[in-house]
């Protein structure tokens, strides 16, 4: 039978490929429950297979909790079901995707998930009710057009973000697309980002003034830079560390002004390495890395990662990208041209005003695509690639605020393009105001989710885009923003109006409620949080905005902006404000306070479950003993299939990554060559016996050492005897960390 | 031999070339509110309404123009209250556990689109829903069988056979829905013809 894998194994690179099996293998293994289940869910979590809400097989249907009955099979992690729908992450490293990736993207969302494609506030895709045995042929088609969801989610470094105009815009110091790819490549799967308590955001804007990539709210930010360096113009980044969201927000701190562009990866590899050492494995709650630069101060945390820098043994690829900055400058494939005299078509100047941006090469624009709660159909994402391929160097972008750009479109198109995408439904003005609200999944899919983020974002998108007309101009340019529970995914605390849900338990039911936040500022990179001003009931809160738009609109000094405004009221006075919208009428009254907008149960907490933002707290012994046995799971299956060499290789990979497990608990440094992996370990646990067996001593390792140092012809007796010996080598690392797990050795300090 | 999108295959339908996805839908005659199913398909979920079937969530996309407006999303099929291509309509989609009765191999195919087409109706009947019975589309989402299979006149045959059963007695025209390669395998089946 032609499988994917047959049809795309030249469109892969081949690590990728690889990778993609390995994690395939590690799934019949848990299916067999041969895999534990908490290191299978932290593996596929960093594939990017995320959980779902009723993934744990119940579901409240407003008067109880009903099972859903799955069929008999292992969980595929901690009290989730294996044939539940789950969530696919796909990372867009600084949103940039071409027509053939979106072509493949709307494939995939219509064959294994449900015709939506979902852009989310960093810059992924998701694509929601994904069966997980689906998923390694979602990955290869991924990858044969140069997509991984690798480290998506779980606890390792997530998608890098950038700024959608970087390159076009007029205010950026320097486009900082090349540094923010660099980034990506270097630090995907590398060694020293495995071991993190959680999970880490970076960032990078162009612009100190304008919200940009947002680089405050982030666990690691570049702000671009040029210094006169020995009367020369230098390129360098301002490095912000520590800032977030979540429950508790954190101001970014300054960890160096500047950085000059050879050293931003071997100093972010040197932060890496003192968060994954130093920061909390056990208590998830405080294991961002912006809970070890408040606890250490940013002066400890800036000598402890100068003095790491010290110790990184020379890496060529810290400057390789250097010599190829110019990889991503785009070439317009239509000459620059203006905007044509009117008359223009209905709706174009309303769409021109908000969703046009000028870009600073002359005659060409931005175009936000404006997408409703971030959500396209596949049709319509085959649709906008074909827009994209004829207007565009196959530029687009998808940003923070859940839309996509298209780059370097001639203004003279402008009016052609507003017409084609008003023809599949893409020319929604109103880009960047008070319409175009950004929304975490909420209770739709998510699983911590309180209220329903995107059922109010859709209720409040339709009755703004009905009163946009007469609103103020002021009031227009707010941005809303929300989060279905305090972990701030929809970015409620950067927002003019924030609102994030919650519950109050009111005449003995629960009302789900929202929490509204004001005061944030999106612009100076996401440069200061709002604060929470009190809860109202979910169906009261278009009628609460409503009286705080109309108030700011009415009272506002010329040119002051609505965070002055908040401030020059006061909380007691904003308390008061909305005070009378926290009434909660009785059930009898009106039935509807106890529902959530979108959803006809009555409300309840019934449904939440556990979240996986965090992923499992694995150590790196576990993750890559688990990489060891997918290949040796693999090596089985060739040995099946009569394929002996490679069932020897595979077999004799698995050896090295299972020495490697060990050999990463004291040396991160080790890498993936053979000879030094075996080289490490020899020293580390074969001359100190550390890796003995009571009874059979030092013989698992001579398997390893003897298929070393010697490959005999392969035969099917000698490829058998090797898988054989692999999977005794795999148990004999499996006990050897148990043994020194049990007497603490500790680690080597760096 | 058949040569599709570049592959090599046999011409018999196999179990090696079934379609692990097929869509059916069928138009409205009528307009209908989706908001009005979104109890119904609660209560579905709840009480495990269709035999066969473990639905387990409501995905709501109104706000999206001509998408899939509300999905009843299961195990087996998910439902779909379907604005695609701008023509208001019921679908059913048919992931996993097929569960057909096959009479040999070459009755699988026809097993698995009379499947579909028979919870299309079935769906339609329960949610009360007024279609119009001269016309339905299928769509074999699984791109790798339509890569394998594509056109071949024995997929037109399976769909006439089983399409000219639920629309009724008469001639039924099957034509592929070609706008665009990109697209999943469809085909529009249409009573031209009564007795």
């Amino acid at each position: 039978m032609t499988t994917w894998k047959d049809v795309l194994k030249d469109r892969m690179p081949l690590d990728w490929s690889e990778e993609i099996d390995l994690f395939e293998g590690q799934m019949e293994l848990r299916r067999q429950d041969r895999f534990d289940e908490k290191v299978f869910a932290e593996t596929r979590l960093r594939r990017g297979a995320y959980g779902q809400r009723y993934d744990n097989g119940h579901r409240h249907d407003g008067s109880l909790t009903r099972q859903l009955e799955f069929s008999e099979a292992p969980t595929k992690g901690p009290d989730t079901e294996w044939h539940a729908p789950g969530m696919q992450r796909i990372k867009v490293p600084f949103g940039g995707l071409n027509p053939e990736q979106l072509d493949v993207l709307a494939e995939l969302a219509e064959e294994y998930s449900d015709e939506i494609l979902h852009v989310t506030t960093r810059q992924d895709i998701q694509l929601h009710f994904v069966h997980i045995e689906d998923t390694p042929d979602l990955m290869r088609r991924l990858a044969s057009v140069g997509i991984t969801t690798r480290e998506a989610c779980g606890n390792s470094v997530r998608n890098v973000t950038a700024c959608p105009l970087a390159g076009v815009c007029h205010s950026e110091t320097f486009d900082t697309t090349p540094y923010a790819n660099a980034l990506f490549e270097f630090l995907l799967g590398h060694d020293d980002v495995q071991d993190f308590g959680r999970k880490f955001k970076p960032a990078f804007s162009g612009c100190e003034h304008e919200a940009c990539g947002l680089v405050k709210m982030h666990d690691i930010g570049y702000l671009a830079q040029i210094r006169e360096v020995e009367g020369k113009p230098k390129r360098g980044f301002r490095f912000y560390v520590g800032g977030g969201l979540g429950t508790v927000t954190h101001n970014a701190k300054i960890l160096a002004d500047f950085v000059p562009e050879e050293e931003f990866l071997p100093l972010t590899q040197a932060i890496c390495r003192v968060f994954a050492r130093l920061g909390e494995k056990k208590n998830r709650n405080r294991a961002r890395i912006k809970f070890l630069v408040a606890k250490l101060g940013i002066e400890e945390f800036c000598r402890l990662v100068e003095e790491e820098r010290k110790a990184l043994p020379h890496d060529p690829s810290w400057t390789n990208y250097l010599s190829n900055l110019n990889a991503f400058d785009e070439s317009p494939n239509r000459s620059p041209s203006d905007l044509a005299e009117g008359p223009h078509p209905d709706g174009f100047k309303s769409w021109f005003a908000t969703n046009v941006y000028r870009q600073r090469q002359d005659g060409y624009a931005v175009v936000t695509i404006n997408l409703p709660l971030g959500d396209l159909t596949s049709e319509q994402a085959w649709q906008l690639a074909d827009v994209a391929r004829n207007y565009t160097p196959d530029a687009m972008r998808t940003t923070v605020e859940q839309n996509i750009v298209l780059r370097w479109v001639p203004e003279g198109d402008l009016v052609s393009l507003y017409q084609e995408l008003s023809e599949i439904g893409l020319a929604t003005p109103g880009a960047g105001t008070i319409v175009d609200i950004t929304s975490c999944p909420g209770t739709d899919t998510c699983k911590l989710g309180i209220a329903a983020s995107r059922g109010l974002a859709a209720e409040l998108r339709t009755r703004l885009a009905t009163q946009n007309a007469s609103l103020d101009q002021a009031v227009k340019d707010l941005r809303i923003k929300i989060s279905g529970c305090f972990n701030s995914c929809g970015q409620h605390h950067v927002a003019d109006i924030g609102f994030f849900g919650n519950s109050r338990r009111r005449q003995g039911r629960l009302v789900p409620h929202f929490q509204v936040v004001l005061g944030g500022k999106w612009k100076e990179n996401a440069g200061a949080y709002g604060l929470a001003v009190g809860a109202i009931p979910s169906r009261a809160v278009p009628s609460a905005l409503d009286s705080i738009t109309n108030r700011y609109a009415v009272e506002r000094n010329v040119d002051e902006s609505f965070q002055d405004w908040v401030t020059r009221l006061g909380k007691v006075e904003v308390k008061a404000m909305l005070e009378p919208f926290t009434e909660v009428p009785t059930f009898e009254e009106d039935p509807e306070y106890f529902r959530d907008w979108g959803d006809p149960r009555e409300f309840t907490l019934g449904d939440l479950g556990v979240g996986e933002c965090a992923g499992e707290v694995v150590s790196l012994f576990a993750i890559t003993i688990a990489q060891a046995e997918g290949t040796a799971f693999d090596a089985l299956i060739a040995l099946d299939e009569g394929q002996f060499v490679e069932a020897d290789d595979k077999a004799y990979k698995a050896m090295i990554q299972a020495a490697k497990a060990l050999v990463l608990a004291q040396n991160l440094d080790v890498g993936d060559e053979p000879d030094n992996v075996v080289s490490e370990f020899r020293d580390r646990f074969y001359d100190t016996e550390l890796f003995f067996d009571r009874y059979a001593k030092g013989k698992f390792a001579q398997y390893l050492f003897r298929r070393h140092e010697n490959q005999d012809e392969t035969n099917s007796d000698s490829a058998k005897r090797l898988v054989e010996e692999a999977n005794l080598f795999i148990e004999a690392a499996h006990a050897c960390e148990a043994r020194i797990a049990e007497v603490a050795t500790p680690r080597l300090q760096l | 031999m058949n040569q599709k999108a570049g592959l090599t295959v046999s011409g018999e339908i196999g179990q090696d070339y079934l379609p692990h996805r097929i869509k059916a839908k069928a138009f409205f005659q009528n307009p209908v509110d989706p908001e009005s199913v979104v109890p119904i398909f609660n209560r579905w979920i709840s009480d495990r309404t269709l035999e066969g079937h473990l639905m387990v969530d409501i995905a709501d996309y109104r706000h999206v123009p001509n998408g899939p407006s509300v999905m009843l999303v299961g195990h087996e099929a998910d439902i779909v209250i379907d604005h695609g291509d701008g023509r208001p309509g019921l679908a059913y989609i048919r992931k996993r556990n097929w569960q057909e009765k096959n009479n040999g191999q070459s009755d699988a195919l026809s097993s698995r689109i009379r499947i579909v087409l028979n919870w299309l109706v079935k769906t339609a009947k329960e949610l009360n829903l007024t279609i119009n019975s001269n016309e339905l589309s299928l769509w074999f989402q699984d791109r790798l069988f339509a890569r394998q299979l594509g056109l071949v006149p024995e997929l037109t045959e399976a769909i006439n056979q089983e399409a000219s059963i639920v629309l009724g007695k008469g001639r039924v025209e099957v034509a592929p829905i070609q706008i665009d390669t990109r697209r999943a395998l469809g085909f529009n089946a249409r009573l031209v013809e009564t007795n």
